[in-house]
């Protein structure tokens, strides 16, 4: 069995026996995904960098209480969410209320148009759509981390496509991509 | 499938998490309905388009966490770092290589613990028990010492019991020598070539082999001279050890009366009392102690014995008297 093929939660396990390394193991699978959940969430590098690292230690500080039947990545998202959480109660975000801009300005690439329309997400929808699309999250780990049923979840991701797709109907790339 | 289920179902359709039923149910109704093909559509293709660019992290950032990671656990509240040295032993001991090896060392444990010579893989072992138990036996050591010193009644012969309350009894020109379960039921040692009969029977009395040596000690005490008494003591203590009490008591009694006034009588005086006792004829067996309190070398065993009488059980019944003359 090759590295890639040892779970999470094997990898936990041997980290609390004191296997450092895979302690290691897990940073290299999950930052990336942790990194961009937390860059978009606070929309700063620095932020990002920081909260990802206390991501990361908070697992181990709760690596004692570790529950083996949540999966790991189910573990580190609820920690990341409740920093987000954390950093929108000292300084409210103005996607909290803004409204989606109903066209994208003139000049501007799709991929821009994309992440700013993330970033005016309402925060639930924001949170359910990057746990979907950056963490890979199935929609019931979704569920748990948001601490939400599994349908408000999907009603939350609904209507964050839909207003996404307000967004990039404008562009040609997506009249294309619907035939 | 209906509208509201599609609708209900068309994200888990997107992302791929529905079964292969409930998938292809999907699709037979998006391929009948325009408006879920439509609903469908508009998702994927938002989906499609809406991917964010990744950015990797820091590039020390696996560094810089590592190095915060190690300052974390020292700072660890104890519990938690009891709770997390447990779980490494705990590690440890569900290894399987480590349980398997427990297990061998307790195999190995166990059977050198009860490691045992199984009786059949070694020659059978006879061994065979004469006589009365050695609690009941009398402990009276006949031994031959050929003392005639002036004032012995007879050849010096003297008698003594190692079990005599009274030691002085013991002593004098008595030898005490191995008594005559001492010597065991050995091996049958031929009688010595050069010894007279009696130091032959006695020989054999010592080796345990009690018939033969009664044989013996018959043969000379019929013969008479000096040694008759003691030959017929020695018989009937022979016939005692090999027979147990029951048929002893008369021939203790037969030399009590053929040797009057004799060492050879006294002594058979005491073991015939003993034996009466052990057979629960308590009231022969305290007639036989009296009978000994006047003479100087048994008086004191003869009260001793008395007052134990005094203090006995109850007598036993007989049955449980008799010694098992031969056991395996």
């Amino acid at each position: 069995m090759s590295v890639g093929d040892v779970s999470d939660e094997t990898l936990m396990l041997r980290y609390q026996r004191g296997d450092r390394s895979a302690f290691g193991q897990l940073v290299r699978r999950h930052q990336v995904a942790v990194y961009n959940f937390l860059l978009r969430q606070l929309g700063s590098v620095l932020a990002a960098d920081e909260l990802a690292q206390e991501v990361f230690l908070g697992v181990v500080r709760e690596g004692g209480r570790f529950n083996y039947e949540t999966p790991f990545s189910t573990r580190l998202f609820s920690i990341a969410c409740r920093l987000v959480q954390r950093e929108r109660s000292r300084s409210p975000q103005p996607g909290e209320t803004a409204a989606l801009p109903d066209a994208a300005p003139r000049g501007d690439t799709l991929e821009n148009s994309i992440e700013r329309a993330v970033d005016a997400l309402p925060a639930a929808e924001k949170d359910v759509f990057l746990l979907r699309e950056v963490a890979d999250l199935p929609f019931a780990e979704i569920a748990r981390v948001t601490q939400r049923t599994e349908t408000a979840v999907k009603i939350q991701m609904q209507h964050a496509l839909q207003r996404l797709r307000l967004t990039l109907q404008q562009f040609d790339e997506y009249r294309r991509a619907l035939r | 499938m209906n509208s509201d289920k599609f609708d209900r179902i068309v994200l888990d359709l997107l992302y791929g998490e529905l079964d292969e039923l409930t998938t292809a149910a999907a699709r037979r109704h998006m391929d009948q309905s325009a408006r879920a093909r439509d609903i469908f559509a508009h998702f994927k293709a938002t989906r499609q388009l809406s991917v964010l660019p990744t950015h990797a992290p820091p590039p020390d950032f696996e560094v810089a966490l590592m190095e915060r990671e190690r300052r974390a656990l020292a700072e660890l509240p104890l519990h938690l770092r009891a709770g997390r040295l447990v779980s490494m032993l705990a590690g440890y001991a569900m290894r399987p290589q480590l349980i398997m090896g427990a297990l061998l060392l307790l195999m190995i444990g166990s059977s050198l613990v009860f490691l045992r010579a199984r009786p059949g893989q070694h020659s059978a072992v006879q061994v065979t028990e004469r006589g009365a138990p050695e609690a009941e036996a009398d402990a009276v050591l006949p031994v031959v010492e050929r003392n005639d010193a002036p004032g012995e009644p007879s050849s010096g012969l003297s008698w003594a019991a190692s079990s005599d309350p009274d030691p002085a009894a013991a002593t004098g020109s008595v030898t005490l020598a191995a008594t005559a379960g001492g010597a065991g039921p050995g091996l049958p040692v031929p009688a010595a070539e050069g010894l007279d009969p009696f130091d032959q029977a006695l020989a054999l009395y010592r080796d345990g082999h009690y018939l033969d040596a009664q044989r013996g000690f018959e043969r000379i005490s019929r013969a008479g001279g000096r040694r008759a008494g003691e030959a017929a003591l020695y018989a009937a203590q022979s016939l005692r050890s090999a027979s147990g009490c029951a048929p002893a008591v008369g021939r203790f009694e037969r030399v009590r009366l053929d040797f009057p006034g004799s060492s050879w009588a006294y002594e058979a005086a005491w073991r015939g009392a003993k034996c009466l006792q052990q057979l629960g004829d308590v009231e022969g067996a305290r007639q036989s102690y009296e009978s000994l309190l006047q003479v100087s070398s048994h008086a004191t065993r003869a009260r001793g014995a008395l007052a134990n009488l005094g203090t006995a059980a109850a007598p036993l019944p007989r049955a449980t008297r008799e010694p098992t003359a031969a056991r395996k």
